[in-house]
């Protein structure tokens, strides 16, 4: 049941719903995929997801409608809602409208951000939320600024804002030819440390999403191939050095 | 009358059998024999005629020991003798005429007459054919496995899960005791008299065993020799006493389930559990010789080779030796793990108490490849199979599936599938004024139809459907009914029924009146088909009016060739297994309108249940070839959905939404639904946590089973293309499992069709 008076008339622009995601937190969830990316990374998986105009319209009433369905799998498998993207904070009104839905229903529901948001609005989700998947890409500005069009000072100032809470895990997409060597991995784990995060998941590179690029039109020319997990396993134990729990994969 | 097409192939033959170890002479002497002294008793009693004829089988048939069997029997059998089910030899008095042809060519020239002399002989006394003559009709009803009907009949005893535990604790004297004092009150019972004959012959088998297990004696190695003499041993303590030990319980209860000729098994966990615990405890026996014992047993059922069958049932409410039996499942799970054959058909029945190491063992052996156990829920099963059956929550505990999945009460009931419908051919029939787009022939029956454009509402276009469906129902019930008075005119079903409930206590075979429980199943075919066909119709027609129902037929009728929009149009609405209300709820309604009409008739017609089966072998695939496109954008002689599976590709949505689609059928009216799913390696091993979540859950909203398939994506695919590369693949077709190179392509191509759940990587 949503509980109704919150709803927000305007409609959400959400790319996709995704039933049984094991990728985006713990446990048996539905993401949501909002409508709408600030970066433009190249390897990006959601291509479809980061332009705003893109996607669907549809109610908080009736997301929520399919998010329920599945309520009793979450609750077997301590899993929840992930709302995810693009940048789910680029809508923030309604995502803090569907964070209250969650919230309301008992839900356990996790925000999958790039950080590239003004602080205000994950402030005010903060409290709907239970756990905030939260990208770092790079530790040095200008990698990011260059590769993504991301601004890494605002993003990491977001993060110290947020990981107070104690309710973030940094994800780390690793991507060769662009993070994946020592010396970058270790400046991401030490940054991670430093804004008080306690635990890293890393994403290993792959290019399934080639095909999406094609079909939008558009070139895939991120080089290099897919990266497979055990290949991750000494940059783990780098993350673990410098202190962190590392997951290899979401 | 309809023409009775005698040789048609009369059940789902996918693993290889093995040749009779008899040479041709032998097998024709046999034969010649057994038609002898059946003609000899036509005027005997059917009991004392079957008595007579079985003494012609046993103990001849009796294949040689073979190494590494460490339980004794193995049978072959031949065109013609006696049995219960098609997989091994036939019904009753039976000639499986299509195989006596194939022998008959083997032999040379002088010797075919001998053989036509038999063939004609049995042209009028094949209890099959008798049912045949008198129950088919012509375009309406056929035979099994004749696709180009809408339904399909046969007289057959299926599914029989014998009484053991009164056989384990009465042993054959004890039985024997039983049958005699009932005789003495009796004396003119012919039941109880032919009775007695079998207990003679059980024990004549038992001593042709032992000499063939001492046989093999000669030069074998001490270990064997131990093992030799073991078997020797238990046969003769088994020809009358009561068994002591867990090698005595396993080899009275597999002998007499060769004598009777029943393929299923029943709950051995909780009947054998206590002689192995026993066996444990006093040191008489250590696991690994135990683990060995029922190594065996599953081989020596595998070899069996019956396809759809082989149910060994473990776990689950109302076992007497709970503690005992885990012991014995333990094991089972074990072997099932290690051997990933395609019989026994393993089966956990769990419920809310069922242990993590339960769960734990179940999960290791499905995700090494192996299919089993099929898991059976009895939170929801137990009051389901009360209601569906009319009996007690106590009796209803003692249900246990066979073959693809149907439903009997062990040692209490019959529940042979005697009839199966096609719902989607049936539609294609009805939207075709009545006559089968495939033949061109008329299969209403007689039902009136009205011309589509007439139809103003929805209500009425479906309602006109379920009058067709009314008619078959009817004769559904009559013909199923009618397979039983024809082979209780025949035969008594001797060994079966006298291990059955409540046949020596009224001193009559089963189908005389003697079985507690009466009962049948009907299986349904193209249900989803069915349901997403009448869903598109009323988006399509009736809500949206983009088409009308006679541009629709036009084109299904052409194939939809030339009218790919109307195609994509049809796919595009709901489809089931979406978790969709509107899809599913017409799948639910249809199901109900089928299930409860079918259910209904039964207990008008007399039995104590008879209910649909939403079963699956392979009979979806083959009757799919038969049946014409269909407005859920099926195209002609494509595969129907399996069991009550959305259609290969239909659903998009995931685990989780197809789980909740298979959940809503209300289990109550159904005595057994197949569902099927389907992960990669990485996501069903991977994520144990998740996939117990995920069952957990599904069991928890009503969902009452569920077969397992763990196979990598690409892997069927490949092998396909190469299948020297992989001749242990093990798949769960539907019902059954299957080494899938085994399978005809159509077959493979529909097992491709359905949706693999594998894990999906982010990296946003
Ligand atoms: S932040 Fe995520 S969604 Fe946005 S462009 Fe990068 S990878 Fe894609």
């Amino acid at each position: 049941m949503t509980s109704s008076g919150r709803l927000p008339d305007a409609p959400v622009r959400v790319s996709s719903v995704q039933r049984f995601s094991l990728h985006d937190g713990p446990g048996i969830r539905t993401t949501v995929f909002l409508q709408g990316c600030p970066l433009r990374c190249p390897w990006c998986a959601n291509p479809e997801t980061q332009d705003c105009r893109g996607g669907k319209e549809m109610h908080v009433a009736e997301i929520m409608a399919t998010v329920l369905r599945d309520a009793d799998y979450y609750r077997n498998s301590g899993g929840g809602v992930t709302f995810s993207g693009g940048e789910p904070l680029l809508q923030p009104r309604a995502l803090t409208a569907l964070l209250r839905e969650c919230k309301a229903a008992g839900l356990h529901a996790a925000v999958e951000t790039c950080g590239e948001v003004p602080k205000e609005d994950l402030l005010a989700a903060e409290p709907y939320t239970d756990l905030f998947l939260f990208d770092i890409k790079h530790c040095v500005p200008a990698e990011l600024r260059n590769v993504c069009k991301g601004n890494l000072e605002g993003i990491l100032e977001n993060l110290r804002a947020l990981s107070a809470s104690g309710k973030v895990i940094a994800r780390i997409p690793c991507i060769p030819g662009f993070n994946l060597d020592e010396q970058t991995m270790k400046g991401i784990f030490d940054l991670a440390v430093s804004m008080g995060v306690k635990e890293a998941h890393l994403l290993p590179y792959h290019t399934y999403a080639r095909d999406k690029y094609t079909q939008l039109g558009r070139n895939y020319d991120w080089p290099g191939e897919s990266v497979r997990k055990d290949a991750l396993e000494p940059f783990a134990a780098m993350g673990r050095e410098a202190g962190l729990t590392v997951r290899i994969g979401g | 009358m309809a023409k009775v097409n005698i040789e048609a192939a009369q059940n789902v033959e996918i693993s290889k059998k093995f040749p009779c170890e008899k040479s041709l002479q032998e097998q024709l002497e046999i034969m010649e024999r057994y038609t002898e002294v059946h003609r000899a008793h036509l005027g005997s009693s059917k009991e004392m005629r079957e008595a007579a004829c079985l003494e012609v089988l046993y103990p001849t048939l009796f294949r040689h020991i073979q190494d590494g069997d460490r339980i004794a029997g193995r049978l072959d059998f031949l065109p013609i003798g006696f049995g219960c089910v098609t997989s091994v030899g036939g019904v009753g008095h039976y000639c499986v005429f299509r195989k006596l042809k194939q022998f008959a060519a083997q032999l040379p020239d002088a010797d075919r007459p001998r053989v036509d002399a038999l063939y004609h002989y049995w042209e009028d006394h094949d209890v099959k054919t008798a049912y045949n003559r008198e129950t088919l009709q012509e375009d309406i009803l056929g035979t099994f496995i004749e696709t180009a009907y809408p339904m399909i009949a046969t007289a057959r005893l299926s599914g029989m899960m014998l009484d053991y535990p009164t056989l384990l604790s009465l042993g054959i004297g004890g039985l024997r005791q039983k049958i005699s004092d009932r005789l003495q009150e009796d004396p003119g019972n012919e039941f109880l008299k032919a009775g007695l004959r079998c207990m003679d012959l059980f024990v004549r088998c038992a001593r042709h065993l032992r000499e063939e297990v001492c046989a093999q004696k000669a030069g074998a190695s001490a270990e064997r020799l131990r093992e030799l003499d073991r078997m020797a041993e238990s046969l003769t303590h088994i020809e009358d006493k009561a068994p002591q030990t867990f090698h005595q319980a396993l080899q009275l209860f597999w002998l007499y389930a060769l004598l009777a000729g029943v393929i299923n098994y029943g709950r051995l966990d909780d009947f054998l559990g206590p002689f192995l615990a026993r066996d444990l405890r006093e040191g008489r026996i250590t696991e690994e010789e135990a683990y060995k014992d029922v190594r065996s047993l599953w081989t020596l059922i595998e070899n069996r080779r019956t396809t759809v069958n082989g149910r060994i049932i473990v776990g689950g409410r109302g076992r007497k030796h709970p503690e005992d039996a885990d012991l014995f499942l333990h094991l089972c799970m074990r072997v099932a793990k290690d051997c990933r054959y395609v019989e026994p058909q393993f089966t956990l029945r769990l419920d809310k108490n069922t242990s993590e190491q339960v769960w734990d063992e179940a999960l290791d052996a499905l995700g090494a490849g192996a299919t089993y156990p099929t898991i059976y829920n009895d939170d929801v099963e137990v009051p389901a199979v009360a209601y569906g059956m009319r009996v007690d929550e106590k009796t209803a505990e003692q249900y246990v599936p066979f073959g693809c999945t149907e439903f009997v009460i062990q040692g209490e009931s019959t529940g042979t599938p005697n009839i199966c419908i096609n719902l989607l051919k049936l539609l294609t029939i009805y939207m075709n004024g009545g006559v089968d787009p495939e033949d061109g022939r008329r299969k209403d029956g007689g039902v009136p139809i009205k011309p589509l454009k007439e139809y103003k509402t929805f209500e009425e276009f479906y309602d006109g459907y379920k009058r067709l469906l009314d008619f078959y129902l009817d004769l559904s019930a009559r013909a199923q009914y009618h397979s039983y008075e024809v082979m209780n005119r025949h035969v008594g079903f001797l060994f079966t029924s006298l291990l059955m409930k409540d046949c020596i206590a009224r001193g009559k075979a089963l189908l005389d009146g003697g079985i507690r429980y009466l009962g049948g199943t009907n299986e349904t075919y193209g249900n989803i088909n069915t349901s997403d066909s009448l869903q598109a119709i009323k988006t399509l027609v009736f809500e949206q009016k983009k088409y009308t129902l006679e541009q629709l037929e036009t084109a299904v009728l052409a194939n939809f060739e030339g009218y790919e929009q109307i195609r994509q149009d049809c796919l595009a609405c709901d489809k089931y297994g979406n978790d969709l209300d509107t899809a599913d709820g017409m799948a639910n309604d249809l199901y109900e309108f089928v299930a409860k009409g079918v259910r209904d008739r039964g207990i008008a017609i007399g039995m104590q249940y008879f209910l649909i089966v939403i079963s699956n072998n392979q009979l979806n695939t083959e009757w799919g070839l038969a049946t014409a496109a269909s407005p859920d954008g099926r195209l002609r002689g494509m595969y129907m959905n399996p069991a009550n599976n959305p259609q290969g590709g239909a659903d998009k949505s995931g685990p989780t939404a197809m789980l909740n689609s298979l959940a809503k059928f209300d289990a109550r009216y159904h005595a057994g639904s197949v569902q099927n799913i389907k992960f990669t390696p990485s996501m069903f091993n991977g994520h144990r946590d998740i996939i117990k979540g995920l069952f957990r859950t599904y069991f928890d909203r009503g969902g009452c089973h569920i077969m397992v398939t763990v196979v990598d994506s690409g892997v069927l695919e490949d092998a396909m293309v190469h299948p020297e590369k992989y001749p242990n693949l093990i798949v769960r077709v539907a019902g059954f499992s299957a080494v899938f190179v085994d399978l005809s392509p159509d077959i493979q191509k529909e097992l491709l069709s359905r949706v693999l759940y594998d894990e999906q990587r982010s990296l946003a």
